[in-house]
């Protein structure tokens, strides 16, 4: 037993580093076209996360806030939480399924509760801080004209929103079509955003493929003949994949997206 | 009497240990599944206004919590850790709820040996290896078996777990890409001036709008892509969020209060229960 | 215009392989140095830190798992490394499962790396469920409402975890950062920083930046890291502007990333155009006919 767990200590860095470069070529495969690899690595992925789940919800929160203080604290009293929480299951029962109603609604309750709060503290601020004096500030006539560009954009944007009254009066139609024409902006600025923060993803995981993956890894295993063997191997599988799925004939088949091209 | 039941409140709480610890648990026990048999045999039309009743009683609390108190004087904000501790344990026993589901679903797949069965099996293998790998690792006594065990729970998370959450999400960034070239369309104006502001941000978030427009002079600074970026978002992006949001805000109170009151329609609200 | 016309119909797979050439490039090749422009929010949100006094805790609010880790990931590494360097206590809680042992492998890794320890410089509350209950907690007592650290200890143990010392509630909190991928922000706003009158610093992926603007008019946000750019920005204020870091790298990578999207839609648009050109010039034939 020593020595596998010195042997998994000692390797353990490579087979993580090979796994994650597994995982990530079986998940882009989907990106070619349906296959069951990758259907294989989504359930195995499925069955990770809710495993680690039931893990993390016992060692972070179960354990040390509930097990302990009951069994060990003599907090007996804690039983109840248990009790509470069992109510949940109720909504498996069709008899019964109201009673996972009263604890749900009880954590609805709740937070409906603090939204008054949450009103306060987080729109109150923002209501004052769009009082923007028209007044030359620190960068002179600069501060006025943002000060009149940033009341046009609000106005005209929260009238476009305003919909318990209809837009007939010419101002505030020609107002609600401005606010139109400025959203678009917002929306631009989250398109522009979304694009940024996505790409960032994958040059996350590329740049592991790339240097964590093939330069730490595969670069210095080169040197093994074994290695160059099973990477002949894999890549001899690959091209037989491809000249078959090519010599196949065509199949209307759904894609992974289920749009059709 | 005050003090009589002062010193039986202190003695029902206070902490027990041994025998008299199991006792109270087993007691505790039985009373909350009392509990729940009465309200198993609750009567249709009383149903709805306990739900009602306790929805309205979770959000009270906070509600009072805001509205009473001085700086010197705030007896809820003081009971709010004890508070938040409950709603923690309680809301952690949610951890089974979509298990459940998971469970059937790919153990009816396995049972009747359906299309991909394999992958349902693949699930459970999966499910238990990571679980009895990280229980194995906290819990084992002996050193060389805890520590394979943290090898091996090392391998499932970072080695699986985590590549796989990553990969899934980074999928995006090609669809995005193909959806830029195949879907988005300038169709009017208003679809103009959204791309032209999403390419400005763009470029100018990165280093290579830095350097397309470097060479401006001093006097032209204004123009320079970074500058131009940072004023769309802090200043006309800013205005337009801060309208959006406002109309989100007095929405999302309307929707709240609603709630609290079990005024709102839909879903449950409005069913007999 | 032809070849605009026969462009629209490409394979998609196509695209995805250019996507993954055009990424790779940048990431092969790429040069080293970090962004040399430090937006304000970032220079605001650094200043924040810097200026935490030395007897108050930095509370780290991480609501990200492995789905944003290439975003929040180097946000999270910048600051801490900051706070390490400069001795400022802080405690991380994550609102993630799995982003409670990134961030924990994170602060180990940096912990090795500047000669640090754990439990003396820095704690790790671990994984806490329902953000909101627990916000609300931490400001009237840290230590009832955490409980324990990641392994266990009882925050009140002194002797394990000294960098608890004096440390109970909001005052003695110096500032909160909000590292997230969903929407937490407004939760912690509310329950923690708003009444505490505590400063609040937000590292959100890129989606969410835009809408943070904001709060950064109002001051309810005193800084701001947008994403990977932002925590290479960060880096460029720490003193890490001469390493290659995956923030640098990912900031270089996007450049050629947002070059090539830009030019996609600009195609895409000039077939569009190219193809309703045709199919008008044909109609007109037809019609002629």
């Amino acid at each position: 037993m020593t020595e596998i767990a010195g042997w998994l200590a000692r390797n353990s860095t490579s087979i993580i580093v090979w796994c994650g470069a597994l995982c990530t070529f079986a998940i882009y495969s989907i990106l070619y076209a349906e296959n069951k690899f990758y259907r294989l690595f989504e359930h195995v992925y499925i069955g990770l996360a809710s495993g680690y789940g039931v893990y993390i919800a016992w060692r972070d929160v179960l354990g040390p806030k509930w097990w302990i203080p009951m069994r060990f604290g003599g907090e007996w009293y804690w039983i109840f939480a248990a009790v509470a929480g069992s109510m949940f299951y109720f909504m498996y029962s069709q008899k019964h399924v109201w009673i996972s109603r009263v604890i749900f609604g009880f954590f609805m309750g709740v937070t409906a509760g603090g939204m008054f709060r949450g009103f306060y503290e987080v729109y109150f601020p923002q209501i004052g801080s769009s009082m923007k004096s028209l007044a030359p500030g620190a960068n002179g006539w600069w501060d006025t004209a943002n000060a009149l560009v940033f009341y046009v954009l609000l106005f005209s944007a929260m009238t476009y929103f305003f919909f318990s009254f209809e837009h007939k009066h010419p101002a505030v139609a020609a107002t609600a079509r401005a606010g139109r024409w400025f959203l678009m902006i917002g929306f631009g600025a989250i398109f522009g955003a979304t694009v940024m923060g996505r790409l960032t993803l994958l040059i996350g995981r590329l740049n592991f493929l790339l240097n964590d993956w093939c330069l730490q890894e595969v670069v210095p295993d080169w040197k093994s003949i074994y290695f160059k063997i099973i990477v002949g191997l894999v890549v001899v599988a690959l091209i037989g994949l491809i000249v078959n799925s090519i010599a196949r004939p065509k199949q209307k088949n759904s894609t992974s997206s289920g749009t059709e091209e | 009497m005050r003090m009589y039941l002062y010193n039986l409140w202190s003695w029902t709480i206070g902490v027990r240990h041994g025998w008299t610890l199991a006792a109270f648990i087993v007691g505790g026990l039985l009373l909350g599944s009392l509990a729940i048999w009465l309200l198993m045999s609750v009567p249709t039309r009383y149903r709805k206004p306990i739900v009602i009743a306790v929805t309205f009683l979770g959000g009270l609390v906070l509600a009072l919590e805001f509205f009473i108190g001085t700086p010197k004087w705030h007896p809820l904000t003081d009971f709010l850790p004890a508070y938040s501790s409950v709603q923690m344990v309680i809301a952690a026993f949610t951890l089974l709820l979509g298990l459940v589901n998971l469970f059937v679903i790919h153990g009816q797949s396995i049972s009747k040996r359906s299309k991909g069965w394999g992958n349902s099996l693949a699930f459970f293998v999966a499910f238990f290896a990571i679980l009895v790998a990280a229980f194995v690792k906290d819990y084992a006594t002996a050193k060389a078996v805890s520590g394979s065990a943290g090898s091996v729970y090392a391998i499932f998370f970072l080695g699986f777990l985590t590549p796989l959450s990553s990969t899934m999400f980074s999928i995006i960034a090609f669809y995005i890409a193909s959806a830029a070239y195949r879907a988005f369309r300038i169709r009017s104006m208003e679809s103009a001036l959204m791309m032209i502001t999403a390419s400005i941000i763009m470029l100018g978030l990165v280093p290579a709008g830095l350097y397309l427009t470097a060479w401006l002079p001093v006097w032209l600074s204004w123009l320079r892509l970074e500058n131009i970026t940072y004023w769309l978002l802090s200043g006309p992006n800013m205005a337009v969020q801060r309208a959006i949001a406002f109309g989100v805000a007095v929405g999302a109170l309307a929707v709240g209060l609603r709630i609290w009151l079990s005024l709102e329609r839909g879903s449950f609200f409005d069913k007999q229960l | 215009m032809d070849l605009l016309i026969k462009l629209q119909k490409i394979d998609r797979r196509i695209i995805y392989a250019l996507v993954v050439v055009v990424l790779m490039l940048p990431l092969i090749f790429h040069p080293a140095g970090h962004p040399t422009l430090v937006t304000p929010e970032v220079h605001d949100a650094f200043d924040v830190i810097d200026q935490v006094p030395k007897d108050k805790m930095v509370i780290l609010s991480s609501a990200w798992g492995p789905s944003t880790e290439y975003e929040n990931g180097p946000q999270t590494a910048a600051l801490m490394h900051h706070m390490l360097l400069k001795g400022i206590r802080f405690g991380i809680v994550s609102w993630d499962p799995q982003g409670a042992q990134l961030t924990y492998n994170i602060g180990n890794n940096l912990q090795t790396e500047l000669h640090k320890q754990y439990g003396v410089d820095w704690v790790h509350f671990g994984y806490k469920v329902l953000i909101e209950a627990a916000l609300r907690g931490i400001g009237t007592n840290l230590p009832k409402t955490m409980e324990t650290d990641m392994n266990g200890t009882r925050l009140t143990d002194l002797s394990k975890l000294p960098v608890m010392k004096g440390i109970r509630d909001s005052r003695d909190i110096g500032a909160v950062v909000e590292i997230s991928a969903s929407g937490t922000l407004e939760g912690t706003m509310t329950y923690m920083t708003q009444p505490n009158n505590l400063p609040l610093l937000y590292c959100p992926t890129a989606v969410m930046s835009v809408e943070a603007y904001r709060y950064l008019d109002s001051r309810q946000l005193k800084g701001m890291l947008n994403s990977a750019v932002g925590a290479a920005q960060y880096e460029t204020l720490i003193g890490l502007s001469s390493f290659t870091t995956p923030a640098s790298v990912t900031t270089w990578a996007l450049s050629t990333a947002h070059i090539f999207i830009i030019v996609l839609i600009l195609l895409g648009n000039l077939g569009y155009f190219a193809s309703k050109k045709a199919a008008r010039r044909q109609g007109g034939e037809a019609n002629n006919d």
